[in-house]
């Protein structure tokens, strides 16, 4: 007979009690685990729906956001031929004004000659004084100097702006490129919801198509001085191969200080020749860098 | 500087009309148009008699600053000066532009007088 080992059975019974016990503290919260994922169940229904629904809509957000753009650059098409027609217009009348001042100042001079060969007697001489004078009048209002540079300045006037318009239409482009970058992350939401529903095998999303090379996320529409000497500042100082005053103040607005190590790093490892004829060697060498990073 | 015959190259037809326009007003009218780096590599084989170059950076196809790269790096053209006329203004954009050996740079909006006043000073420095 088997010899009963009672304490191994004690210790096995205490083991199932301590189960029992542990069961009956989880139970609990297993139960409100299960309550839970019951009460989420609809709401993770309506999250589905409204996943697939944004996922429809943005296609067509993306349409609207393009076809603002086709308006504007429509638009802005048809005031660039109203500007060249003020352009156009300006230089003819600028044109024939010049032609017109040429010509009477010819009548003019020939008046002034053949009124000076008359016969100056006394029943002619008030004739010619009246002649004269009025020729005199007519002079300055149209021919004279000032008359004529106020003219040419009021032609100017208006070169410089149907210019202003040109230039300020530039802001087609930037805030096409705007919309480009919105597009773009509305098309990158839209790739993310449509891999989520497709994993969970309730339809299939076409994938949109962007390249992030096609605009510039930071295009914006201001008119920055400081900017454009910045950029210049910046470039001479790279022609001239002054990199020791690039100071970290001046590579401020990049993101990390990584970022600028390298930058100074590549800058003091390059060739620093720009697209003259004066550096002969340097150029082939640099050519052959660039041929071997294309390949 | 009025016989100089320019290629334009921008993908916003916008940008190339006010850009051809200022030339024109500047007295230039031999202006070839490309609307990528590609179209406009492929200009460059067709016109030979290319003076300057005035190109954008962000393009479908080929960026501008990757036809600029080309450009430097065939015998043929690698001497053509180049103006860069981009949106693109942080300073990483401006060293990356020298770097690939732009001549000038030219951040948008800009204004007449700042294209003629590169334009003059690029030609005067080659």
């Amino acid at each position: 007979m088997k010899k009963i080992d009672v304490e191994d059975i004690k210790q096995r019974v205490s083991e199932v009690k301590a189960l029992f016990v542990l069961g009956q503290k989880i139970m609990p919260v297993l139960e409100d685990i299960f309550q839970f994922i019951v009460e989420m169940h609809p709401v993770l229904d309506d999250i589905n729906s409204s996943i697939k629904e944004s996922s429809s809509k943005m296609p067509k957000a993306v349409d609207k956001i393009i076809n603002i753009s086709n308006a504007t650059e429509l638009a802005t098409s048809e005031i660039l031929d109203h500007v060249d027609e003020i352009f156009k217009t300006n230089e003819k009348i600028m044109s024939e004004y010049k032609d017109n001042i040429d010509k009477q100042t010819q009548l003019f001079k020939k008046l002034i000659l053949d009124v000076q060969s008359l016969d100056k007697n006394e029943k002619n001489e008030k004739k010619i004084g009246e002649i004269l004078s009025v020729s005199k009048k007519i002079y300055n209002l149209t021919l004279n100097k000032s008359t004529i540079e106020e003219k040419n300045n009021e032609f100017e006037k208006l070169n410089i702006l149907a210019n202003k318009i040109l230039m300020a239409l530039q802001f087609q482009d930037i805030t096409s490129q705007q919309l480009q970058a919105a597009n773009y992350l509305i098309a990158q939401v839209q790739n993310k919801l449509g891999k989520l529903l497709q994993s969970l095998g309730e339809v299939e999303v076409e994938e949109i198509i962007t390249n992030p090379q096609e605009f510039n996320e930071n295009a914006q529409y201001q008119h920055d001085v400081d900017k454009q000497k910045m950029a210049d500042e910046l470039a001479e100082k790279y022609i001239e191969g002054d990199i020791s005053d690039i100071s970290e103040d001046d590579l401020s607005d990049m993101e990390d200080v990584d970022d600028i190590d390298d930058v100074i790093s590549q800058l003091e490892n390059s060739n620093l020749d720009i697209g003259s004829k004066s550096s002969g060697a340097d150029e082939e060498n640099t050519s052959d860098d660039e041929s071997e990073n294309k390949s | 500087m009025a016989n100089l015959k320019f290629l334009v190259v921008d993908d916003s037809i916008t940008m190339r009309r006010i850009v051809i326009n200022t030339l024109k007003n500047m007295g230039h009218q031999q202006i070839v148009e490309a609307v990528d780096g590609e179209d406009a590599l492929a200009k460059l084989q067709v016109e030979d008699d290319i003076n300057f170059i005035i190109t954008d950076w962000n393009m479908p196809n080929m960026t501008g600053l990757e036809f600029v790269k080309q450009v430097r790096s065939d015998d043929a053209t690698k001497d053509l000066p180049i103006l860069m006329v981009t949106t693109r203004g942080m300073k990483q954009d401006i060293l990356e532009a020298m770097q690939a050996k732009v001549n000038s740079y030219i951040i948008k909006p800009f204004t007449p007088q700042a294209i003629k006043e590169k334009i003059e000073k690029v030609l005067s420095s080659i």
